[in-house]
């Protein structure tokens, strides 16, 4: 196999892809390892996704061969490079004073050169591994502040506040993403499913902040599928959301949208739903990349809900 | 670009028959120059001095002009039918399509979206945890 | 913001995907017209009638391209639709078809 099918091959799988994807993917690093170096850009991009594959299996010894040849080009202080011996050095730790001396090394190398984002995003990911989770937002607060374009950092800020059911710092991690990428639909689908999550939070379900936060939930989810057409969470979630705005009858006089618009929307979501989900099990050309999980999910809600 | 095998065939024909109109119109343009050869003389037959008469062009042989026109037409029908493929332009259009599976990205299905680095995120792999997955579901695999 | 801006805004477009698909079109157009510019040659038409020759095959690809390429759906592929389908690349194309068009008319009539 060429290079660049084998490298197809790691991108059709995502950065988190299921045990026995990675196990394949792993299977591939004797042949990929047998392959002349030549040197191009692709080829070490097949490297680093291989490296990463083998340390989800445990493959510790071509995982050692890999990142050798790889600081052997790039060298040992690349930033990137520097960061990947750190995955290799989290991964092999026996136990959790090692882990200590991992970060205590990023600490330094950190301390050299603050603007090593790679290092940086590595301690923060191992900090929020060893629960210290106020200590990963604080540090990824800094990176965002030193680097405030990168959406990956924000995303990922979100990510950590939601998880402590900071809703609304979240939502706002999520808004500065679409500062830098307002296209992104399932960001909008997101911070749908947060303001969803965050009205069920608020215990008194009739209240005027409840119905804010539905309303704003819905609206985020309807702009996610004006950006892309048939998008599966997106229609899940209006379904879900408007369904929840019509059941709750007594917050009526708090709704800004019509309820007989409330009640086209749900209707619109349950035909597009409906469609995917017969599209999709009849196995149809157009509907090859919906997740199955999420067909499913969508298949129990029209089936739950009338 | 993938060729299918009914236009690999209609472009091997059509250009056969592009080939073979462009021979006949060359043996028709020498047959006719040596056969009004004979009545002028060599030097006044190079250049058309008899005003009037027909240019070899528009005395082209009904068969061949109808060839020429017909196999060009196939021929671009086959290379125009042949697999091009042009993708959405309106970002719903195409989001959509990658979300589908219609549009592929590098010739394959595309999961998580145009934008799922964002959900992803590889600068934050949590590579312990993975590894973890991976071990319990060795276990349970035996 | 005016109509156009707001349009933008609100279904926006992707410039990869724009650049890509008019570089398609227009590489189709410059190897049609070389093939037009072989018939022409071969036919042995002149001056006007060459010229009138392949702006009727431009017209011809045109439809092809919309029909075979574009499933008959010029909009979802190209800004302006129709127009931007024949209008792509022009001169480049015309280049084409004159230097095959003069080839081949020497190469047949001797």
């Amino acid at each position: 196999m060429s290079v660049t099918s084998l490298l197809n091959r790691f991108k059709s799988a995502s950065a988190n892809p299921t045990p026995s994807e990675s196990l394949a993917l792993s299977q591939l690093a004797p042949s990929i390892l047998n392959l002349t170096i030549t040197d191009s850009p692709e080829q070490w991009a097949l490297y680093e996704s291989l490296l990463l594959s083998t340390l989800r299996t445990g493959d510790d010894t071509s995982a050692r061969l890999i990142l050798q040849r790889l600081s052997d080009r790039f060298g040992n202080d690349n930033a990137r490079i520097m960061a990947l011996q750190g995955i290799y050095d989290e991964a092999t730790a026996t136990n959790n004073a090692q882990l200590e001396e991992v970060l205590k090394n990023y600490g330094d190398v950190l301390k050299d050169d603050p603007t090593n984002i790679p290092v940086a995003k590595r301690r923060i990911t191992l900090l929020h591994h060893l629960s210290k989770k106020s200590e990963a937002i604080s540090a990824l607060a800094t990176l965002v502040d030193l680097n405030p374009t990168d959406a990956e950092s924000w995303s990922q800020l979100a990510q950590y506040y939601f998880e402590l059911s900071m809703y609304s710092q979240a939502i706002f991690s999520l808004e500065e993403v679409l500062l830098i990428l307002p296209n992104a639909y399932n960001i909008h689908a997101r911070l749908g499913e947060i303001n969803y999550v965050a009205a069920e939070a608020i215990g008194n379900s009739a209240g005027k902040e409840v119905v804010e936060k539905l309303e704003a939930s819905l609206k985020w989810y309807l702009r996610s599928v004006e950006l892309c057409d048939g998008y599966l969470r997106g229609y899940y979630g209006i379904k879900t959301v408007t369904a929840k705005l019509l059941e709750s009858k007594i917050s009526a006089s708090h709704r800004t949208i019509p309820e007989e618009k409330v009640n086209k929307l749900n209707s619109a979501a349950t035909v597009q739903l409906h469609d995917i989900v017969t599209g999709s099990e009849k196995g149809k050309k157009g509907f090859a990349g919906y997740d199955l999980a999420e067909v499913a999910a969508a298949k129990e809600l029209l089936e739950t809900t009338p | 670009m993938a060729r299918s095998l009914p236009s690999k065939l209609l472009i091997a024909f059509s250009s056969l028959l592009l080939a073979h109109a462009c021979y006949s119109a060359h043996e028709h343009s020498l047959l006719s120059t040596t056969a009004t050869t004979p009545p002028t003389t060599p030097s006044s037959s190079s250049s058309p001095s008899t005003p009037g008469t027909p240019t070899t062009g528009s005395s082209l042989p009904l068969d061949i002009t109808l060839e020429t026109l017909i196999s060009v037409s196939l021929l671009l029908v086959g290379i125009i039918s042949s697999g091009w493929e042009l993708k959405p332009i309106s970002l719903r259009n195409y989001a959509g399509g990658v979300e589908s599976g219609r549009v592929l990205v590098d010739g394959q299905v595309k999961r998580g979206g145009l934008f799922g680095g964002l959900e992803e995120r590889p600068g934050f792999l949590d590579v312990r945890k993975q590894r973890k997955e991976f071990t319990e579901w060795m276990k349970v695999q035996g | 913001m005016n109509a156009e801006e707001r349009d933008l805004f609100l279904n926006p477009i992707v410039p990869e995907n724009l650049i890509a698909n008019s570089k398609t079109i227009s590489d189709l157009h410059s190897l049609s017209s070389s093939l037009l510019g072989i018939a022409a040659g071969i036919l042995g038409l002149e001056s006007y009638t060459g010229f009138l020759f392949y702006l009727l095959g431009t017209l011809f690809v045109s439809t092809l391209i919309v029909t075979f390429v574009m499933g008959g759906k010029p909009e979802v592929y190209s800004r302006g639709g129709w127009k931007d389908v024949i209008a792509a690349d022009v001169t480049g194309g015309v280049m084409g078809f004159v230097l095959t068009w003069t080839l081949f008319f020497g190469l047949v009539r001797v």
